[in-house]
């Protein structure tokens, strides 16, 4: 029964995400000028990106196995790791201390559906939206440098673990900032920022203990250098499973944060 | 009868004394400016790997010196109120509440700035102190010519102050723009690429980082760090063409913040 019911709740926030979603992109529609300046920007990020990339690989790369094309596909899942951030996650968990303190937060919590889901992702950043395509034009550069293209399975396995990877931020960006719900002041973004920022450059880079570090202790890993190992056949088999099952463990953490702040949480305030 | 010059230093003074209060009651934000080092500390860990895997040195900078260079990075792009600046003016402009900031006696970019400063100073110890550790843990080489301090210091400082005029700059986009924080992401990634955030000048096409040497960024950011850690001498001239450039960004955002404040409806947007 209990399952049925978080079916039915998940289903419902499904349905109102998409229908937030696209009020979304109708109200910022008439931004026009907004998307072709958020284009523009978005692309000389991309460049801002990419010129390590091409730098290094000038001066022979970081090591053995980490080519351009393992440079480039780790910088396409960052950007797509960051319009996710910058689009959906920004555009919703950076207003939760604006919608406590004008109360318009007992709006959102009294939905019919999953309060986290609606709170999280139901509102839509449109200017930063092409970042998602300019990701997917990096992924494309990056197999047309890259030797071996990836197989069914490696495709199938790398999209399973970028899902982990999308969830993982996710979770993060939860738990640093549900505090916002019960403090004065809470603004976990700065660690969020921080994590996505180190995963920009692949974990060997930055040696043996520290690779081990941001990968068994700290999952930044699994956010931009597992996906893409998975990608180019060089994971270990075990590296999807844990990256699927910390993804688990977090979101299921993420939830239990929230509705435990959510039952703290002391109603309109001004 | 104290000189108009100096009547707006006791001002400022107490400006920042309120700013600085308001912003260390926020007291996680001494742990929180850490977070800050993650740019610079990711790009030190790749071109540390890719010189480690060219035989010691990139474009004939060696590990050492790269190491002091994003050191010395760490510590320039921690101290920067360019980004708090620029994207400060727009919430007052669009909620009318510029006309209060217009009342004060003080610039009203004065007052953002004193506040972005109040701001960084709270977030950037914490930042500053691991710079030493970086360069002590991974034997990073810095300059023993006390010129070269004195020389790199003074860039810093003009970088500084030319770099915070770029931001505010940028935040009088506000007062044409009724949606401008995207334009304010141009300038981010403007010192990332031009300020040798990403990569330094030297390992850089000989051209681009020709340029990008002649750019406040650069005299911000990436150029006190090459001067300390030896891989560039900053000159007399490097200074004089910094100050020119300091002179010629305060005559602009004076001409546009006026031109932009007759514009200015006073009731918010």
């Amino acid at each position: 029964m209990t399952q049925q019911r978080l079916g039915r709740q998940g289903l419902r926030a499904l349905t109102l995400l998409a229908a937030t979603w696209r009020a979304d992109l109708g109200a910022q529609y008439e931004y026009r000028f907004a998307w072709l300046v958020g284009s523009f920007v978005s692309t000389c990020w991309l460049l801002a990106s990419i010129t390590p990339a091409l730098l290094v690989t000038r001066y022979g790369g970081i090591a053995e196995g980490w080519g351009l094309s393992d440079l480039l596909y780790v910088q396409a899942v960052w950007v797509l790791l960051d319009a996710f951030i910058w689009s959906v996650l920004t555009a919703n968990i950076w207003r939760w201390p604006d919608l406590v303190r004008t109360g318009a937060m007992d709006h959102v919590l009294l939905r019919p559906c999953s309060s986290l889901l609606t709170a999280s992702l139901s509102r839509l950043h449109v200017p930063d939206l092409p970042k998602f395509v300019l990701s997917a034009v990096l992924a494309l550069w990056a197999l047309t440098e890259s030797l071996n293209p990836p197989s069914a399975l490696e495709l199938a396995t790398f999209l399973a673990c970028l899902a982990s990877a999308l969830v993982i931020i996710w979770a993060l960006a939860v738990l640093l900032n549900c505090g916002a719900l019960t403090l004065v002041q809470f603004d976990g973004w700065d660690i969020v920022f921080a994590t996505q920022n180190l995963a920009r450059v692949p974990t060997p880079a930055y040696g043996p203990v520290l690779q081990l570090l941001l990968t068994a202790v700290v999952p930044i890993g699994f956010l931009t250098t597992v996906p893409v190992q998975v990608l180019t056949g060089a994971a270990q088999p075990w590296l999807p499973l844990a990256s699927i099952g910390i993804a688990v463990i977090m979101a299921v953490a993420a939830r239990r944060m929230w509705y435990h702040q959510v039952q703290r949480y002391n109603g309109a305030m001004s | 009868m104290t000189p108009s010059t100096f009547r707006w230093a006791p001002r400022v003074a107490g400006l920042l004394r309120t700013e600085l209060r308001a912003a260390a009651t926020y007291k996680a934000q001494l742990i929180m400016g850490l977070a800050g080092a993650a740019v610079p500390l990711a790009f030190l860990g790749l071109w540390y790997r890719t010189a480690q895997n060219s035989g010691g040195a990139v474009a004939g900078v060696e590990v050492g010196k790269l190491v002091t260079y994003f050191s010395v990075v760490l510590v320039t792009s921690a101290i920067q109120i360019s980004g708090p600046l620029s994207q400060s003016v727009e919430p007052f402009v669009h909620s009318g509440q510029l006309s209060s900031l217009m009342l004060r006696p003080l610039h009203p970019l004065l007052s953002l700035a004193g506040r972005a400063t109040a701001e960084r100073t709270v977030r950037a110890p914490g930042v500053i102190l691991s710079a030493p550790l970086v360069l002590i843990l991974l034997d990073g080489t810095i300059s023993h010519d006390a010129t070269s301090w004195l020389m790199s210091l003074l860039l810093a400082v003009i970088g500084f102050l030319c770099l915070s005029y770029v931001g505010a700059l940028m935040g009088t986009v506000a007062l044409w723009i009724t949606r401008s924080a995207g334009l304010r992401g141009l300038l981010l990634a403007a010192e990332w690429l031009l300020g040798g955030l990403i990569a330094p000048p030297s390992a850089m096409p000989d051209a681009f980082a020709e340029l990008i040497r002649h750019l406040p960024f650069w005299f911000a950011l990436g150029g006190p760090a090459e001067g300390l850690s030896g891989t560039v001498i900053i000159g007399y001239e490097t200074l004089l063409e910094a100050l020119c450039w300091l002179v010629a960004l305060h005559i602009t955002v004076r001409r546009v913040w006026l031109s932009g404040i007759h514009r200015y409806e006073a009731v918010g947007t």
